[in-house]
């Protein structure tokens, strides 16, 4: 029958429903589908993708096949269907994915890249963040709530209002009306250069003075003695755990940080202030964000400069200068032999992080790659000898 | 504490649309372990009747049973019947009174058809339409699909059959309500979320109509069905709190047309029964 057409696979059975589904063809749509899928027990598939209406005669026949068949998500649901769902708490029973928009982001111009994915402008207001896993809803949905979390706690923010489909990824849109990154600032108008410097490091501050109620955001400390865990077999032992000693004993600290605070996260829309790319949020030290940072303005051109000035878009001279005065700014000391002290510790968490990153990215495998863990490993380890304390 | 009892209220048969007779369901809801049962056929008692014989005898405990469709200006509703005397003059004569109707709108239906479209049928197929029990648009629409007058029943409903419109000609659910008070029974209103079965009904719309129908006399709500979420559930067996009503689960098997399981209504013995369901099963009368 035309309003439904099933498909059996060795492993997944599909049913495609079609037009409207009402009391009219309800029942033979169930009987139809009771026909076809008597023993089966395979898990189901429901694509919606070509449903344009349901009742809730039909929809009853869906819960009737999720009860005789434990695993089965609908898909590809409508935005109208899915508020029915909603509304009637269908969406409580089963397992619905909503249908999603497609759109193109061929020829459109990248504005800011995270650690998860990178984000176009797709239209003169709207831009899309493409999220580099493919199964990137679960992503999507932590994005959105840590955005909200921020906003509420005062930290200006886009927050996502829609889920698209990009190709074979999933992008999440955001209204972004005529921003320029910090980064397009800084190449296009040099001159403005101590304005960012003074806006970037209050942004940051901003951020640093947010206290975060507990068990919200993740504890970066955690996720470095992660990283710290990785290198154990590619340094020395005795380097090893005075690594693990250093970051153990740095204190708790349940105010926010960014972790991929970078020129190309921070957005000027208007006379506004806006950080973006928000999935990297957690608590802790601010040493911890002064590490990443590194790494974005100075740490990854350490082998080859242009893998900051490709990436940030301005001269790797620039950056360094930059992170030196957002460091100076921020701490507010022009003491030399200080902020040095302090750019080194931030480089120990640093170093620790592009090491695992290269490996894991399998950096080992290329001649370049090896050369450059080689840089940093050797880097890491002669700060070690001239380190005790991350804290400062 | 005693054990709950397991019940399945809602029930169609051979009577009405279902595929099993009364007596194939009697020996199904013994098989299934159901405890308590009733047989709600649509505008009919003839399985009351039949089984109040059957059931002599038997451990499972049997409710008189019936379905009304029903409609006024603001709305259609479906009201079950419970417990009433299969007997009752009051609730055969609505029987009866419902089958007049629905005749009647058959006839006038065939009639639509021929004058409007020149549409005919044999006068075996008609005859064969009218000895059904409860005949309707499906019924009319399949005929009209084998005719080769429409391609699908779903366009024989749309394009041709609903373009006859009636005035009046249906039953109100005042006069149901009463009906089945009048024989002795308990009026429940079916899946309430539902109405007649494709509608959806929530929030301040469901307690309107469960107002007004409570003014007419209905005393109890379908809470646990087959077809309702948790959320619905939940609302329904609200409303039955908020207003002291009985509350009722059925599964509304249909036998083997529908995926419908026997017994399903989503209650759980292990659990707690609502007040209005425990009092309905202490006072409704039994056969």
């Amino acid at each position: 029958m035309q309003e439904v057409n099933i498909e059996k696979k060795s492993d997944l059975v599909t049913i495609n429903l079609f037009g409207r589904i009402d009391s009219n063809n309800a029942p033979l749509v169930e009987t139809e589908v009771l026909k076809d899928l008597e023993g089966n027990t395979l898990p189901i598939i429901i694509d919606a993708s070509g449903l344009e209406y349901i009742s809730s005669a039909g929809l009853r026949v869906l819960l009737h096949i999720r009860k005789q068949n434990e695993e089965l998500k609908i898909v590809n649901v409508s935005s109208e269907v899915y508020e029915i769902l909603d509304m009637t708490g269908f969406n409580q029973m089963m397992d619905v994915e909503k249908a999603y928009k497609v759109v193109s982001i061929e020829g459109c111009e990248v504005i800011g890249q995270g650690a998860n994915g990178t984000i176009y402008r797709f239209d003169k207001d709207n831009v899309v963040k493409v999220y580099n896993n493919a199964d990137a809803l679960s992503e999507i949905q932590h994005e959105r709530e840590v955005a909200r979390l921020a906003l509420v706690l005062g930290i200006p923010t886009a927050i996502s209002y829609d889920v698209v489909k990009v190709g074979d990824s999933y992008g999440s849109v955001f209204e972004l009306l005529n921003a320029r990154s910090f980064s397009k600032i800084m190449s296009n108008e040099p001159d403005k250069f101590d304005w960012c410097v003074g806006e970037f490091t209050g942004m940051l501050k901003k951020i640093h003075e947010t206290e975060v109620p507990e068990g919200k955001l993740p504890k970066i400390k955690e996720t470095v003695l992660n990283w710290t865990e990785f290198v154990k077999d590619y340094i020395p032992a005795e380097y090893y755990e005075k690594l693990k000693k250093m970051v153990e004993e740095v204190p708790e600290d349940n105010h926010m940080i960014h972790g991929d605070y970078h020129t190309k996260n921070l957005e000027l829309q208007g006379d506004e202030v806006l950080l973006i790319d928000m999935d990297t949020l957690a608590v802790g030290h601010p040493i911890f964000e002064f590490a990443s940072m590194y790494n974005s303005f100075i740490g990854y051109g350490e082998y080859d400069s242009k893998h900051v000035s490709e990436f940030l878009g301005f001269s790797m001279e620039t950056s360094e200068r930059f992170f030196r005065s957002v460091l100076a700014t921020y701490l507010g000391t022009n003491d030399e032999n200080r902020l040095k002290k302090i750019e080194e510790k931030a480089s120990i968490v640093g170093h620790t992080r592009m090491i695992r990153r290269s490996i894991r990215r399998k950096g080992l495998e290329t001649e370049e790659g090896r050369a450059e863990i080689e840089l940093w490993k050797k880097t890491l380890l002669s700060l070690l000898d001239r380190t005790d304390t991350l804290l400062f | 504490m005693t054990k709950r009892p397991v019940i399945d209220l809602h029930m169609h048969s051979t009577v009405s649309d279902g595929t099993d007779t009364p007596m194939e369901l009697l020996e199904k809801v013994k098989e299934k372990g159901i405890e308590i049962f009733s047989i709600t056929d649509h505008d009919a008692t003839k399985a009351a009747n039949m089984m109040k014989d059957y059931i002599k005898g038997e451990s499972v405990k049997f409710i008189s049973g019936v379905e009304f469709s029903s409609r006024d200006e603001q709305g259609r509703y479906h009201i079950l019947g419970y417990g009433y005397d299969p007997e009752g003059k009051s609730i055969n004569d609505m029987v009866e009174h419902s089958h007049e109707l629905r005749m009647q709108k058959v006839h006038a239906r065939i009639d639509f058809l021929k004058d409007e479209f020149g549409f005919t049928f044999s006068q075996e197929d008609l005859y064969k339409l009218l000895a059904k029990d409860n005949p309707g648009k499906p019924h009319i629409a399949k005929m009209m699909v084998a005719y080769g007058y429409a391609p699908t029943k779903e366009v024989a409903i749309e394009q041709y059959l609903n373009k006859k419109k009636f005035k009046g000609g249906y039953v109100d659910p005042r006069d149901v309500i009463e009906a089945i008070l009048g024989s002795g029974g308990i009026p429940v209103l079916a899946h309430p979320t539902y109405g007649n079965g494709d509608q959806l009904i929530v929030g301040d719309e469901m307690d309107g109509r469960i107002r007004r129908l409570i003014s007419y006399g209905l005393k109890g709500l379908e809470g646990f069905y087959s077809g309702f979420t948790l959320k619905i559930q939940k609302e329904i067996l609200g409303f039955a709190a908020q207003y002291g009503l009985y509350v009722t689960a059925g599964s509304d098997y249909h036998g083997k047309n529908k995926m419908v399981i026997l017994g399903d209504n989503n209650l759980d013995p292990e659990e707690e029964y609502p007040e209005g369901l425990v009092r309905f099963l202490e006072e409704v009368r039994y056969y």
